[in-house]
């Protein structure tokens, strides 16, 4: 039975309380027998089994993964399943761009009818981990100095893509005049308390028609301020105007679909902008805000060029998992779990972030690689379908690490399997929370 | 720490031949938390059981863990031991060394130490398992049944005789549905408004049934047992309460010539009129789209002639509320729409029968009308373009039934049998006339079915060719219907007086509005989604909420009265008890943290989401946040899954319960 | 006396202490535009062009920023606690900035002055930390205006001065004279600059921020200087005297690690009671705790500031908050 170096690999199988879990029962009335490798984790539905599930069984050891659930249209719960399958669908190009083997995540339809498939399927997976030894590629069992010390490869690997691309142009004083004028407009009438805007040296927030002379528009004006809406302090000074870009715009659309924001309690200064120097601004077409109420300035700009939206992620998916799993492994090694990707980001708005969460504790709160690794997926998995693309989180993590790639990776993903891009069209229907029958599943067996 | 009881069953030598029970109760002893562990040659057994509680209270545990067989198998039975020993059922899990170990695997050390491991994630969930109770919810015993057809009357009378109050809507004028203007029904030929109009009249006047025709549901709120229903009683112009059915109105109104819904377009009914003569109610109805006054402030001869007084031009729209905890829905079904309907979108279905151009080319509902003795021929068959009586008549079944490229793919079961009984009232009527079928397969699956189709073909002589119609077309008032009989392998070319296409069966208009009403599934093709196809039949997916009749798949009526029968049934076992008791391993939303991104809503397959606004003791707005109505939840879990911040959770798979299971694995 | 040293003989140097196991630390550049303290695998990682100010400090060579302390296994009816107890390898730290290096002498205190934190001093212990004196300096620098300056000894073992292409080399302390033998004079240097175009300019009076501080605890000048502030730890970690830290138990229901992770009082989370109250419940409140803590608390304590003027905190921070810009406000009379 066991391999030949006697490695007898570890299964953990998540499946249904209905299909697969009642299929596993009949091949033990059929007297299927299979490899004893494999644990069984009964939950209700495929639609319970959560991606941070899987990544805490690969840290606790596993060396495959099993995920198993009613075939479609068989759910107990209707559409459990379906919602499953388009969850697994963005967490394996995840994984997929992360490097982890793919060959040891599995995911399969089995009915309460099938014990023989449970049969060949456990039997199948068991075999083939075994051959392909413990899973030591993912860095839980990587052996990395637990006491700590500055961690971490010094150089990484390129990631092969184009450097940041140049503002097409200045942005013009005379918009900076004309945003002045109005925030003194909008404050005098007493329509705001409070226009958010950029400053001389970080966001500001002017209360005073008197101080307008504080905002300032330039090619310093990175920052996505409609994460300000979400915070208390901010709330407090009551009805606010913000200034966006056309690609901080659209981080409302999402807000308000998500019911944080209503948008009549927000007044929303579009800013006209040719780029502001970043590397998202290469691939923008969103130079002219769409859905602001008021409107400075006009960009000079063409569109942008969406065929170089996601070269970044086929750039890293040209290099082996291997490499992948390297260069990650690096990133993720310089976080220090500051959370400023997350206190930085508009989408993320939750008043305990589950990293904070300790009972049960999903995320390892300690930054080292797996507690690293188990926060920057969950992180990647809570924007798929959301972010925007702002790229905040990037710019604001001190240790540089790359994490617009995650989030372009999924952003990706939604745009090709669904046709969905975040923010952009108030009347779409976001990815997660819904589902079709027509979702592909050729990685389910 | 906890005081877990860990109880390894042999299941005799089922798990005892390959799992070493002595050694997992040794290895359980040890574990955290467990305070004893024993194994016991048959655990289901009394003096399995009798162990179980004894410990229970012996050692003062506050958890057991049951290592035998599938909790599919006995979780039930584990549970009730465990409760009549004091312990919170919900304190005890299985561990599955059977099914799921002992019966699959040889390697008795390996067999062992999975048992142990399978032990290990019982005892750490079991540690995390919370003490539920069974949720209850108040049940309003008072039914709604949405559709006044066969299925609706029959379902409305059987829970009313039960002796429970019943809502009945109809968005017609009157109750009857399309079975009222049928001729005969097969395979016994009996005349169908003899059979039904009893019901209707039994269902108009029952003390316990409440009629709302003309009328149409509007919004649903609530859930099971709780439902609150909105009926727009649409304007009818008449009052109800004055009108005496007495039909002068009818007879006066000077627009006669307006085509009958009732008759499908067969014959005509002026702009004040009572749909058929044995409407229920027995009351007119004004067609605002035709009637003088109300379109020109002209003519009000009815309202001067009417002697109560009953015709009021002012009426309007008026929103009913109902307070019911079950719903029924049997909304029926329509024919597809020959030549105009596309619902596949790839062509128009068989424009080449010229439908709707050749006034003699009918469907079947219509040739029902015709042939009907209350029809407008008074059941004299008489072709629509000149009157004449057709010496022949071509019947064309599966008129957009499975049909892939032109229709719909599915059977619509019934057209068989109403064409071979169709067959045979033309024959009896024009004896002499020539009755030609085409048809693709005959099914006729039921009791008598068979032998009356036979006795369509064999007695009465109607010539049944197996093949398609490709194209009909007019010459001189006569028309010619090029098809092939595939069995002889000739084209057959047949001309005639009359045409009538079998037309697929479709569910109502409006049935996908209805069904977002109420929460409810339709598939592919409008019709609605039982609960499961085989053992749920009646059920929805929705608590609380029936279907029954042809709104659920086409069906004749014998099946859809058995239906709505059943339904009742459903109906009435869920009224027999003021409080409806649910599995509490449901979700639950922890509002203190619920960030209000509603993702929860958007997946809930059982839209049991509410938003809920908490409120500081002066009414001042704290926060909004999700709440789980713990009447619809069916424990799912996939709102968990969703929640980014895991202010979710699911009972009985609890957050902790999960993780724990997972780390005990490492 | 000093004594000098080439550039090739210092990468040589670093050579030898890699070939002899050490671990070297040392400024490296990650990618384009982030430099940082890292380990280095080799001598010619070591960014010696140039002045850089690495996005991190060393203070992860004495204070990780996750240390696991002892393990523990649960036992049927106790917990037995595992020593993980190592080795600390000899490391060094190459080319730190003076600014750097201070913060290790405050730390050096908060980790002594009561409870004697043997998991730092292991680490301070195997420390050695050869200064680089700053050549430059930039905008969000201001070591002059708390005391310190781009040639301060505090906290080094050694300081090279730049000079003429290569390194004029002192021993400051007893570690540092051992590591480099006889590499390292012993007097200052003699064309030490106190002020020139390496020094930053005086920017805050930090007495007067104490002040401030002290007299304006309740101002709402905090609440409004914090508006912007999204409550990251980017300043904290990233500064090399913050030394906050939250313990966790990581590990299954069996066994794990009891270990001593970064913590920022930037996060809400870290005043938040289990009863729900906060007595730090908002942003400015957090705020001001952290120039309280650096200008007031701590100097009150060991009489000296919690702030080395290295700059990272508005560096790093996403909005361009930090102590510079506050100080500034309130430090100027």
């Amino acid at each position: 039975m066991s391999g030949s170096n006697g490695f007898e690999p570890k299964i953990v199988a998540f499946v249904c309380n209905w299909c697969t879990y009642l299929g596993a029962d009949l091949a033990g009335t059929s007297r299927l027998e299979y490899p004893p490798n494999v644990r069984i984790l009964r939950l209700p539905c495929t639609g319970r089994i959560d991606t941070n599930l899987v990544v805490k069984a690969v840290e606790g050891g596993a060396d495959a993964v099993l995920v198993s659930g009613c075939h479609p249209g068989d759910c107990h719960y209707n559409a459990g399943n379906y919602h499953a399958r388009r969850r697994w669908m963005l967490f394996r190009e995840l994984l997929d761009v992360l490097g982890f083997d793919m060959r040891r995540i599995h995911f399969t339809w089995i009915s309460a009818a099938e014990g023989r498939k449970f049969q060949h399927v456990i039997s199948e997976i068991t075999e083939q981990t075994r051959a392909l030894g413990p899973w030591r590629a993912y860095e839980a069992k990587a052996e990395i100095d637990h006491r700590g010390g500055l961690v971490g490869q010094a150089v990484s690997p390129a990631t092969g893509r184009a450097g940041p691309a140049p503002a097409l142009q200045a942005p013009a004083p005379l918009a900076e005049q004309e945003l002045r004028d109005l925030a003194r407009r909008l404050l005098g009438a007493g329509d705001v308390k409070v226009v958010i805007g950029y400053g001389a040296a970080g966001p500001v927030f002017v209360t005073k028609a008197a101080d307008v002379e504080r905002l300032v528009w330039n090619e310093g004006c990175q920052a996505n301020l409609t994460t300000y809406l979400k915070r208390k302090e901010v709330r407090a000074l009551g009805k606010p105007a913000v200034v966006v870009k056309g690609c901080d715009e659209r981080s409302l659309v999402v807000l308000e679909k998500e019911s944080q924001i209503r948008r009549e309690d927000v007044r929303v200064i579009g800013m006209a902008c040719d780029g502001m120097g970043q590397e998202k601004c290469a691939a923008c077409d969103t130079h002219e805000p769409r859905f602001a109420d008021e409107r400075v300035g006009k960009a000079g700009g063409q569109g942008g060029k969406p065929a170089a939206r996601y070269a970044a992620v086929e750039a890293i998916l040209a290099k082996t998992p291997e490499e992948r799993l390297a260069f990650w492994s690096a990133e993720f090694d310089r976080c220090l779990k500051c959370y400023a990707c997350r206190q930085v980001c508009p989408m993320c708005y939750c008043e305990r972030c589950i990293a904070d969460k300790n009972r049960p504790q999903a995320i390892d709160t300690s930054p080292h690689r797996k507690g690293n690794f188990a926060w920057h997926i969950a992180r990647a998995m809570h924007l798929a379908g959301r972010c925007v693309g702002c790229d905040e989180c990037t710019r604001a993590c001190p240790a540089g690490i790359d994490l617009r790639l995650l989030n372009l990776t999924l952003a990706r993903a939604a745009e090709t399997q669904f046709g969905y891009r975040a923010g952009m069209d108030p009347a779409a229907e976001p990815p997660i929370g819904a589902y079709s029958l027509q979702d592909k599943e050729e990685f389910i067996r | 720490m906890s005081r877990i009881g860990v109880f390894v069953c042999w299941c005799g030598e089922n798990i005892a031949r390959t799992v070493d029970v002595d050694q997992v109760a040794e290895a359980c002893g040890e574990m955290p938390g467990v305070r004893c562990a024993q194994n016991y040659k048959y655990m289901c057994a009394d003096p399995g059981q009798a162990m179980i509680r004894e410990k229970i209270a012996s050692e003062r545990l506050d958890a057991v863990v049951v290592a035998s067989c599938s909790p599919h198998m006995h979780l039930k039975t584990f549970r009730r031991a465990a409760a009549a020993a004091g312990l919170n059922p919900y304190r005890l899990e299985m561990a599955n060394i059977r099914e799921q170990c002992s019966w699959v695997h040889h390697d008795k050390d390996r067999a062992t130490e999975k048992a142990i491991g399978i032990v290990r994630t019982a005892v750490a969930k079991v540690r995390y398992n919370h003490a539920l109770s069974p949720i209850r919810v108040p049940m309003t015993r008072r039914a709604m049944v949405i559709g006044g057809g066969v299925a609706g009357i029959q379902a409305a009378l059987d829970i009313a005789d039960a002796g429970y109050e019943v809502v009945l809507v109809e968005r017609e004028p009157s109750i009857g549905g399309k079975m009222a203007g049928l001729s005969e029904t097969f395979p016994t030929l009996d005349c169908s408004q003899c059979i039904l109009t009893p019901r209707m009249v039994e269902a108009g006047q029952h003390p316990r049934i409440k009629l709302y025709t003309y009328s149409e549901l509007e919004s649903v709120s609530g859930f099971v047992g709780n439902f609150e229903a909105t009926i727009r009683k649409k304007t009818r112009y008449v009052d109800m309460a004055k009108c005496t059915g007495c039909g002068e109105c009818q007879k006066i109104c000077p627009l006669k010539r307006n085509p009958s819904e009732f008759d499908f377009g067969m014959g005509m009914r002026p702009a004040i009129f009572m749909p058929f003569p044995q409407a229920v109610p027995a009351r007119p109805v004004i067609d605002k789209k035709v009637c003088a006054k109300i379109v020109r402030n002209g003519c009000g001869l009815c309202e001067k002639k009417c002697a109560p007084g009953a015709i009021n031009f002012k009426d309007q729209d008026e929103l009913a509320t109902e307070r019911v905890g079950a719903i029924v829905v049997a909304t029926g079904y329509k024919l597809y729409s020959i030549g105009r309907e596309q619902p596949s979108a790839k062509t128009t279905g068989y424009g080449e029968y010229g439908y709707g151009k050749y006034k003699d080319v009918i469907d079947s509902l219509q040739f029902e009308r015709l042939i009907s003795a209350s029809g407008p021929t008074n059941g004299e068959l008489k072709r629509p373009s000149d009157g004449k009586i057709p010496q022949s008549v071509v019947f064309i079944a599966c008129v957009g039934s499975r049909d892939n490229a032109k229709g719909l793919p599915y059977c619509s079961k019934i057209c068989c049998m109403y064409t071979a009984k169709h067959t045979m009232l033309y024959k009896h009527k024009v004896h002499s006339g020539e009755a030609h079928v085409f048809y693709m397969d005959i099914r006729a699956g039921g009791k008598g079915y068979d032998e009356f189709v036979r006795r369509a073909i064999e007695k009465d002589g109607a010539k049944y060719y197996r093949g398609r119609v490709s194209k009909i077309t007019e010459e001189n008032g006569k028309l010619i219907v090029r098809g092939a009989d595939t069995l002889a392998g000739v084209p057959v070319t047949v001309e005639t007086d009359l045409v009538v296409l079998a037309s697929a069966m479709r569910p109502a208009d409006g049935v996908e509005r209805l069904a977002q009403k109420l929460n409810i599934g339709c598939d592919e093709f409008g019709f609605l989604m039982e609960s499961h196809p085989k053992l749920r039949p009646v059920e929805t997916n929705t608590a609380g909420v029936y279907v029954c009749g042809a709104c659920q798949a086409p069906k004749d009526i014998p099946e859809s009265v058995a239906q709505a029968s059943a339904a009742a049934s459903k109906v009435m076992i869920s009224f027999s008890a003021s409080e409806l008791t649910r599995e509490p391993e449901i979700a639950r939303i922890d509002e203190q943290t619920c960030a209000a991104c509603f993702a929860c809503e958007r997946t809930c397959p059982y839209h049991a989401i509410e938003r809920v606004e908490l409120r500081a003791r002066n009414g001042d707005l704290i926060k909004r946040a999700a709440r789980v109505n713990q009447g619809l939840c069916m424990g799912c879990g996939t709102c968990v899954s969703v929640c980014p911040s895991k202010s979710a959770d699911s009972e009985g798979f609890t957050e902790e319960e999960v993780y724990a299971m997972v780390e005990a694995l490492a | 006396m000093s004594a000098r040293i080439s550039r090739e003989d210092l990468r040589k140097l670093v050579a030898e202490w890699l070939a002899a196991g050490k671990k070297v630390f040392g400024p490296v550049r990650v990618k384009a535009g982030l430099e940082l303290y890292a380990p280095l695998d080799s001598a010619e990682a070591l960014l010696l062009d140039g002045w850089i100010r690495p996005a991190n400090s060393i203070k992860e060579l004495v204070f990780p920023r996750h240390e696991a302390l002892y393990g523990y296994r649960i036992l049927k009816n106790r917990v037995e606690l595992v020593d993980l107890a190592a080795e600390i390898p000899e490391q060094i730290a190459i080319g730190a900035h003076p600014c750097d290096a201070a913060a290790l002498a405050a730390l050096d205190k908060v980790f002594n002055w009561d409870y004697r934190d043997e998991f730092y001093n292991r680490r301070r212990a195997a420390t050695t930390v050869i200064t680089m004196a700053c050549a430059a300096h930039d905008d969000q620098c201001f070591c002059t205006s708390v005391g310190l300056g781009p040639e301060a000894e505090r906290g080094s073992d050694a300081l090279l001065h730049e000079r003429d292409g290569g390194y004029e080399v002192r021993a400051i302390s007893e570690k540092g004279r051992i590591l480099l033998g006889g590499l390292a004079g012993e007097t200052a240097c003699p064309t030490a600059q106190t002020s020139g175009a390496n020094t930053p300019p005086r920017r805050f009076d930090s007495a007067q921020v104490a002040a401030f501080a002290k007299e304006h605890f309740e101002d709402p000048y905090w609440a409004e200087r914090a508006l912007a502030c999204l409550g990251c730890g980017a300043c904290t970690f990233t500064c090399p005297a913050c030394h906050c830290f939250d313990m966790v138990d990581e590990g299954n229901g069996r066994e794990g690690v009891r270990a001593r992770n970064w913590d920022a009082c930037q996060f809400p989370m870290f005043t938040l009671h289990a009863s729900g109250h906060n007595p730090r419940a908002n942003q400015g409140a957090r705020q001001r705790q952290r120039i309280y803590h650096k200008f007031v608390m701590y100097p009150d304590k060991f009489g000296e500031v919690l702030c080395t003027g290295c700059g990272n905190c508005s560096r790093n921070c996403p909005v361009g908050l930090g102590v510079l810009p506050a100080a500034t406000e309130i430090g100027n009379g």
